[in-house]
């Protein structure tokens, strides 16, 4: 298990949970496709000073405040 | 004869979906916009007649979903729940299915006819990839209509099909979630506790209010609260969201999201066939560059940069026309008007102040023009999470970015209106601050005024010094707030999510449309409150007026001189000269930045207006045609003087207007607003004291 900011690019990973994250920005994350057991691959790594993945066919760009509260696994 | 009848329709949708270019599709230029009420978050509307229906259509704001956390997806949710309106179009990115018939799920709990949208199916067939609409409605109750809203195709069948729904000659049946046993079972309680009290049931969707109790969201919580049964309700809410929760181990809202999410895989991968083989993809070789860690901040400075060598080149031409246009209508109201007191109202007030801030309008919509290709292509998305990166070392992150980005696109006030999609109040609050130091579309024709007067060997040298200025404003923007977080606002700045758009080639309709919204609000502003501050400052110059015969035998600049002098705004001038003079301002130039608090085009024409009564000591009378000309030939102003009064320009108080909304937005509180005052000011006056005492001593 680690947090999404460690995800690498072109990497498939399982999103498992939530860590310390506050109530309206885990609905936002939730809305756009955050749920358990949801794959997502890492487009782009935190190294460009923030983390796009896809997700459900999207493309979602996320900060590394909110990646460090995204608990993920390699598929 | 059949009467009309009147419908609300609400169109939502996931941000970036092509909901808007929908809506302008559908009401062209008849829109209204306005806000909703109690809170600051634009309102757009528009009303249609369409086969015996009066539509009365409103744009929602972007939501990814019901549960919403910032300011404007609340008043999208609001609209939806409260305001009942008799159907909803639901704008949906066809190519992205999966994650847009989310917003779709959790609407047709509300049981509110919806119809979608389908969007975008060129790009879905450019995917190799097609939709089985009948199946979509026949199997899963799901009325979809296609169209590729960018060309404004589909949008006629789409209208039929929503004109048939409300005469009942179709029927949309409500989606039905399945939440699974346990779930449904609790859900049921719930319904049932809720349905025995007639204002709740009256008032709002049951089944969905019952899901969103679960969830224990706090606004569902807070209706409740006025019913009689709510102890009932509460003790029931409480129960069974600790029995799901329990029972998944999970926070409920993604307990209820995967099940939405399991019936959405279900329909998408029924519905949804690969036609033909894939055309490429070139979203992503893009971004590659576009967003590389070390070409991306250089490529949004060049892109910045294109916007203003466009608006600069594209315009030049064109405003030469405009000022030729205005000099025209100057000498024709001189030739037809008999020389007097309304004569010198006409010309010296009203034509050359108007004119004076019309002339700039070409310059204005090239750039609108501009950054509406940027924004349309979907690259301006994904400038604000690059900005992103440089906002978080100044403590901002990239939502404020977003507002700095519509202040320049435009108007402060729209700017700090979007500030409140950003959930950290602190966050907000230096935004708030922080806003007015960009060059809205006010401030342009005061720089574009100077440039021309001082800067402008070409169109390159204009475009040059433009952008040099509107770094400056980043950077004090970007200084500002970190002062103000060292200071009033320690700790992290909130968190940023957000979908990036998949690049398309904007439509030149698109732009145009946006274009003309951006512009027309420039001219409204022309008609309006430039138009009265023009006439005012032409009294404040006018009167009192002197007696000429104690003058004695003196020439006609003389006595424009004198009247300058003796009139109420000369005397004004005269008074805070002392107070300006450090900064290398007389009290023209004090008047021009009193009066530039109404609107900040009204600097340029109380300029227009002071040069036109007679004061123009020019140096070579020949050479003398637009205002700018006449400042360039005034000894009174000099290039250093001209950046050192740019500086105060950009910094000092914002207009009344954004005063207005700035204390709003800030919560009303005195303590903001005094120090919006105190820090523009001083920060003005320090660095316009510092360019122009500093410039001397260098010999400029």
């Amino acid at each position: 298990m680690m947090t999404l900011i460690n995800g690498k690019e072109n990497t498939l990973l399982r999103f498992l949970a939530f860590d310390n994250i506050a109530i309206d920005e885990r609905k936002k994350l939730v809305d756009l496709g955050f749920v358990p057991g949801e794959e997502l691959k890492v487009l782009r790594g935190m190294r460009s000073g923030f983390i796009t993945v896809l997700l459900k066919g999207g493309k979602i760009a996320l900060d590394n405040n909110s990646a460090s509260k995204i608990l993920v696994k390699e598929v | 004869m059949e009467s009309i009848k009147k419908v609300k329709i609400c169109l939502a949708g996931n941000p970036n979906c092509g909901k808007s270019s929908l809506f302008n599709n559908i009401t062209g230029l008849r829109q209204h916009v306005g806000n909703y009420p109690g809170v600051t978050v634009e309102k757009k509307e528009a009303f249609v007649t369409k086969n015996g229906y009066e539509l009365q259509i409103i744009d929602l704001p972007g939501i990814y979903g019901l549960s919403a956390s910032s300011e404007d997806e609340i008043v999208a949710r609001n609209v939806l729940i409260e305001e009942k309106p008799e159907l909803v179009i639901d704008v949906v990115d066809s190519s992205n299915l999966e994650r847009n018939l989310y917003l779709y799920a959790q609407l047709s709990e509300l049981k509110i006819p919806v119809i979608i949208a389908m969007n975008m199916t060129d790009i879905l067939e450019n995917k190799g990839q097609k939709i089985d609409y009948k199946k979509l409605e026949e199997k899963y109750n799901v009325v979809a209509v296609p169209i590729v809203a960018s060309k404004n195709k589909g949008t006629e069948e789409l209208l039929k099909v929503v004109t048939d729904v409300l005469s009942k000659k179709k029927t949309v049946k409500p989606v039905s979630i399945d939440y699974g046993k346990e779930i449904n079972k609790e859900k049921d309680t719930i319904c049932k506790l809720v349905s025995e009290d007639l204002n709740l049931v009256l008032k709002y969707p049951v089944n969905f209010l019952a899901v969103e109790l679960i969830k224990k969201e706090s606004y569902a919580i807070e209706k409740i609260k006025r019913s009689k049964d709510s102890a009932k309700i509460i003790e029931q809410v409480e129960k069974s969201n600790k029995k799901i929760f329990d029972l998944h181990n999970e926070n409920l809202e993604a307990v209820f999201a995967d099940k939405i999410y399991d019936w959405i895989k279900v329909v998408v991968s029924d519905v949804l066939s690969k036609s033909k083989e894939a055309k490429k993809d070139f979203t992503e070789a893009i971004d590659k560059i576009v967003l590389n860690k070390f070409w991306s901040v250089p490529i949004f400075l060049l892109v910045m940069y294109i916007i203003f060598k466009f608006a600069f080149t594209v315009s030049e031409p064109i405003v030469g026309w405009f000022e030729a246009g205005i000099g025209w209508l100057s000498d024709f109201a001189t030739g037809v008007i008999p020389e007097g007191i309304f004569q010198s109202l006409i010309v010296d007030g009203i034509i050359a102040g108007v004119g004076g801030v019309l002339g700039f309008f070409p310059q204005i919509i090239c750039m609108f023009f501009a950054i509406a290709f940027f924004e349309d292509t979907g690259y301006m998305a994904r400038a604000v999470f690059i900005m992103d990166r440089v906002m978080r070392k100044f403590g901002l992150h990239g939502k404020s970015f977003a507002s700095l980005l519509i202040a320049t696109n435009g108007c402060a006030v729209p700017a700090m209106m979007a500030s409140r999609t950003i959930d950290n109040p602190k966050d907000r609050i230096i935004t708030l601050l922080v806003t007015p130091f960009m060059i809205c579309g006010a401030k342009l024709p005061i720089f574009a005024l100077f440039i021309a007067a001082f800067f402008s060997k070409n169109s390159t040298q204009a475009a040059n010094t433009m952008f040099i200025f509107y770094a400056l404003s980043i950077v004090i923007a970007l200084f500002s707030a970190w002062v103000f977080k060292k200071t009033l606002f320690k700790g992290e700045p909130g968190y940023f999510v957000m979908e990036l758009p998949p690049y398309r080639v904007p439509t030149i309709k698109g732009l145009l449309l946006k274009m003309w919204e951006r512009g027309w609000l420039y001219i409204k502003k022309a008609g309006t409150i430039i138009l009265l501050m023009s006439v005012l400052i032409w009294a404040g110059l006018t009167f009192p007026k002197v007696d000429e015969e104690k003058l004695g035998d003196i020439s006609e600049e003389e006595v424009a001189a004198a009247q300058m002098d003796q009139s109420y705004i000369g005397k004004l001038g005269h008074f805070i000269e002392p107070v300006i003079k450090p900064i290398g301002f007389d009290g023209k130039m004090g008047i021009a930045l009193i009066a530039g608090l109404a609107a900040k085009e009204v600097v340029v024409s109380t300029l227009g207006t002071i040069y036109s009564m007679g004061e123009t000591d020019v140096e070579d009378e020949e050479a003398v045609g637009s205002l700018a000309d006449k400042i360039a030939s005034d000894p009174d102003w000099s290039p250093l003087k001209s950046v050192a009064f740019l500086m105060f320009c950009l910094i000092y108080v914002p207009c009344i207007v954004a005063i207005a909304v700035f204390y709003r937005e800030a919560g009303s509180r005195l303590k903001w607003l005094i120090i919006l005052f105190a820090w523009t000011t001083v920060l003005g006056y320090l660095l316009s004291f510092i360019v122009y005492q500093g410039g001397r001593l260098l010999g400029f």
